[in-house]
């Protein structure tokens, strides 16, 4: 197999992954979290679910990129990119 | 004051010809339905993720999502929140693997690629019909939508408005081909960043910050602060729904997957992810949290789909309103614009072409071909949005859940499975096709779920059934099929 793709695959598992660990954080942010407002004005839940939650990620996904992300050629030969 | 309204609005429009003028001057000589239908795979990574973001957030996030979090409050926007992977998730799973496989097949629609992996003429013809009727049907519902925002915001009858908004799309669609699309579509994206932001500022500024618009819906309904949203309408089976729906099922996407092959190289993959993903979630909250926020300002809106025109009218000045309601225009044309290409790439490239291979050969008649293509496919929708039935934002939902149930085993499992054939991906399609259209059809809701959840359940099973009756496809051909 072409090695590339390799490396293709183990991106795409990550990119699955961190998604379900997307799932996996938002339950228990949206729903354990009682409704008072805390100091932004906004309920506790939604201060987590909404604002710190997709925070986090958008930073774990700027670190999946940075780290296991890999460039690479993507044609077949330098003038088919 | 309609005046105010409409100059920026008139602007606005004037710019998106301008760039589609400029698409068309930049087309170059030589291979012309990789230029027209891919921009030549010359996209970075700044106008792909603005690209994939405008094509997810349509007339449904725009206007029915900040209307339904004006109805039912703060777990709207929890909802909301669920769409935030969409970007990493299919640029993901698509990814590279996708790209390089396009490049190797020489492909320029997903109908190139499915053909390429399966080999099977019926497969593709499948493809295309499904394809055609979902974007026809996803389409007028854009169009609905933009029209009934003229008329809702600027006092456009609604005929006019339909007018204006079709035959503008039509246009700069037909001649400026992907170029012009993805242009518009990073323009478009930028729009509604800066409109989203504005209005969310001035929404909360309206209301006296914060803790006092968050105290006023808890007046109005306690329920409208809880993640289980008024009338608790976002039970588990709901949520479960929507976490299929536009998260996981994404990647199924056909107009997702086309820009999967558009860019340009991996650098421009990795900063659209991450761009991707930011500007989602932005737009995603400020949206659905103004209108949210919006019933404490406004209490008394009886149609919810309005809050966003209603909003911006009363809270920003009328110039700046005028600006900022081209910010949902925008996200309406550009899911158009790429549904649009999309099916006349369809048209031409995969049942044209198909028929008649020699036709490839006279570039001058395809251009024109596909120009008119294009055009027609816009008149047929402006003519179906003439008559609107009420309450079509779920049409859209509808639509989309059509093409997921269709595409998604098929190119997921043939990207990853290697003994995925034909006749799997065949039964698959069908069955995805079928159960859903039926399933949505007579509005059964198997335990409370959307049917996409059992669509898309049985139709993997019909995968693994119906890949046990076909033959592995032979060793394909590196040239690809053609051009």
């Amino acid at each position: 197999m072409d090695t590339r793709f390799i490396q293709a695959h183990r991106e795409a598992r990550w990119a699955v992954g961190l998604t379900v660990a997307y799932l996996l954080a938002w339950v228990p942010a949206a729903y354990l979290p009682d409704s008072a407002q805390g100091f932004t004005g906004l309920p506790h839940w939604f201060e987590m679910a909404c604002l710190l939650v997709p925070l986090l990620f958008i930073l774990f996904c700027w670190l999946m990129v940075r780290v296991v992300f890999r460039e690479m050629p993507l044609g077949e030969n330098d003038d088919a990119n | 004051m309609q005046t105010d309204v409409l100059l920026p609005l008139a602007g606005y429009l004037l710019l998106v010809f301008g760039l589609s003028v400029f698409a068309y001057r930049r087309r170059r000589q030589g291979n012309f339905l990789n230029d027209y239908f891919l921009g030549n795979r010359s996209m970075g990574g700044f106008v792909l993720a603005m690209t994939l973001t405008a094509t997810y957030i349509s007339a449904s996030s725009f206007i029915g999502g900040p209307g339904a979090a004006y109805k039912y409050g703060l777990g709207w926007v929890l909802l909301s929140m669920i769409q935030l992977p969409a970007v990493w998730l299919s640029l993901g799973v698509l990814g590279k693997k996708f790209a390089i496989l396009a490049r190797r097949y020489n492909a320029v629609t997903l109908n190139d690629m499915l053909y390429a992996r399966y080999q099977s003429r019926l497969l593709v013809w499948l493809a295309s019909f499904s394809l055609l009727v979902a974007f026809l049907g996803a389409m007028t519902v854009q169009f609905i939508g933009g029209a009934r925002l003229l008329e809702t915001a600027a006092g456009i009858p609604y005929d006019t408005g339909l007018l204006i908004f079709g035959i503008s799309i039509a246009l700069y669609t037909a001649f400026g081909g992907f170029r012009a699309s993805v242009l518009n579509d990073a323009m478009q994206g930028l729009v509604m960043l800066l409109g989203t932001v504005l209005l969310l500022v001035a929404v909360i500024h309206a209301a006296g910050g914060l803790h006092a618009a968050v105290g006023k819906l808890q007046q109005i309904d306690p329920k409208l602060v809880s993640p289980q949203g008024g009338d608790d309408i976002l039970s588990l089976p709901f949520m479960a729904s929507f976490w299929v729906l536009v998260c996981f099922g994404v990647i199924g996407l056909p107009h997702t997957a086309v820009r999967c092959i558009a860019y340009r190289d991996s650098k421009a993959v990795h900063r659209g992810i991450v761009l991707g993903t930011v500007v989602v979630a932005v737009l995603m909250l400020g949206m659905h949290l103004a209108g949210a926020l919006g019933r404490a300002i406004l209490p008394d809106l009886t149609i919810p789909d309005q809050v966003i025109p209603t909003l911006m009218i009363a809270v920003l000045p009328p110039f700046a309103a005028g600006i900022f309601l081209a910010a949902p225009m925008a996200a309406i044309m550009s899911t158009i614009n790429a549904q649009l290409l999309q099916s006349s790439a369809t048209i031409v490239k995969d049942l044209y072409l198909n028929a008649r291979p020699e036709a490839l050969k006279n570039e001058k008649r395809l251009t024109r071909m596909t120009s008119l293509a294009t055009l027609v496919l816009g008149l047929l929708v402006l003519l179906a949005a003439w008559h609107p039935p009420q309450m079509i934002i779920w049409l859209n939902l509808l639509a989309f859940g059509g093409l997921e149930a269709v595409f998604l085993w098929p190119l997921v499992l043939g990207l990853y499975w290697e003994r995925a054939n034909a006749a799997g991906a065949l039964s698959s399609m069908l069955t995805g096709a079928v159960s859903y259209t039926l399933l949505a059809g007579v509005d059964l809701h198997i335990a409370g779920l959307h049917p996409i959840i059992p669509s898309l359940l049985l139709s993997l099973l019909a995968f693994t059934i119906g890949n046990r009756f076909g033959k592995a496809a032979s060793a394909l051909p590196v040239t690809g099929p053609q051009s």
